[in-house]
């Protein structure tokens, strides 16, 4: 079964994210059984976890912008030091992030975690959001506009 | 620390992919794959709950098909109208024949409620149907819009098929959503008595248009006799103006 297969890489991708293993636990349930429910069809097993992969990050996406910045902030130094990032991007990350996902449309939020936080390269990040690498690039760089906008505001504040 | 900074270089989705069998490389995991790998065998993964069936018409229905609720939905069931489908050419008449009738109901936010001449239905909103007939018969439905043209997805048209005995009203086994665009969608039951048991392979494709054409191939295999068919249509919502 797909759930068998593919639950437990989506389960800790997604507690990666949020930090607690019963929001973590829900958000994959969420995604299988929207899987479930829609049935779309996939030609490879990557596809699938592609799609399941995508899921469970919109949906930790949508439950970080809904958390408290305190919290947030605890729940992304403990990410950063899991995933592997260095105390520059950490720092980063920490500064920025809550202003970064509430300034972020959807798409640009996803493409920030899978850069920024997950370490995704270009090729990973079309395949995961099926889209071509051109318009990854392209977010990409409205991203990064938007992230210097954000950080020059936070210095002049 | 080479073997780190090559570890770093990695994402967790491609070390998945890694775990997972689904990258093509033949080289050894690395270490944060390792450390990935023995992290996801030591993850409790809970039991997946599915939600029920709701696409389901029998689960649906329980509720109308209740005792209590039945008498009040024969009642309704009975005065339902069944409109005739005017097809698009005069050679492409269908003539209805026996005795059939056909229930369709609709399910808004978990309330369901027979489809009527008055129904505003609206996206979202789920269809369900279910047929009795005279004699023994195959049933199948099929959606298009406002042209006939057919909406339903061919896999769908084939695994509607329903076996009725006579006389036993029997439910499609899954109903479908309006979603947008409004499309003046019509619901179009069509039954048949049955010949041969043969039914029709998923692959073979009936046509796009609903006309006599269509109901040929559709029931072909089963050796039915187009002639014979017996067709309802209910036209679900009317175009926007």
């Amino acid at each position: 079964m797909l759930y068998q297969r593919l639950g437990r890489p989506a389960l800790s991708k997604t507690l990666y994210l949020v930090g607690q293993a019963n929001v973590a636990e829900e958000i994959v349930q969420e995604s299988f059984v929207r899987l479930w429910q829609k049935k779309p069809v996939f030609p490879t097993l990557r596809q699938a976890y592609a799609w399941i992969y995508r899921s469970c990050t919109n949906a930790a996406i949508d439950y970080l912008r809904n958390k408290s910045n305190q919290s947030v902030e605890f729940e992304i130094d403990s990410l950063a030091s899991t995933v592997g990032l260095d105390l520059e991007q950490r720092t980063a990350l920490k500064q920025t992030w809550q202003a970064v996902l509430r300034s972020l449309d959807e798409d640009e939020a996803e493409l920030f975690i899978y850069r920024a936080v997950e370490g995704l390269n270009q090729d990973e990040v079309a395949e995961v959001m099926a889209i071509s690498r051109r318009t990854v690039n392209r977010m990409q760089d409205k991203v990064a506009k938007k992230i210097g906008k954000i950080k020059e505001r936070g210095h002049g504040g | 620390m080479a073997d780190k900074v090559v570890s770093r270089r990695t994402s967790l989705y491609g070390d998945h992919l890694r775990i997972l069998d689904l990258a093509a490389s033949d080289a050894p995991l690395t270490e944060s794959q390792r450390a990935e790998s023995q992290r996801l065998d030591n993850l409790d993964l809970p039991r997946l709950v599915l939600p029920p069936r709701k696409k389901n018409l029998p689960q649906w229905l329980d509720g109308i098909m209740a005792p209590r609720g039945m008498v009040a939905t024969v009642a309704v069931v009975c005065s339902l109208l069944i409109l005739v489908i005017r097809l698009q050419t005069p050679q492409d008449q269908l003539t209805p024949k026996g005795s059939v009738r056909v229930a369709v109901f609709w399910d808004r936010g978990g309330k369901v409620s027979p489809f009527t001449a008055e129904s505003q239905l609206q996206d979202g909103d789920r269809i369900g149907a279910s047929v009795t007939a005279a004699e023994e018969s195959v049933a199948y439905w099929v959606v298009s819009d406002a042209q006939f043209n057919i909406i339903s997805d061919p896999n769908d048209i084939h695994a509607s098929r329903l076996n009725l005995a006579p006389g036993v009203p029997q439910e499609f086994a899954a109903s479908f959503t309006l979603v947008a665009p409004n499309q003046g969608e019509h619901l179009i039951v069509i039954v048949c008595p049955k010949g041969d048991n043969k039914t029709l392979e998923s692959g073979d494709r009936v046509g796009t248009v609903f006309d006599q054409s269509f109901v040929s191939k559709l029931i072909a295999k089963g050796q039915l006799e187009a002639s014979n068919c017996m067709y309802a249509g209910y036209n679900l919502r009317g175009m926007p103006k």
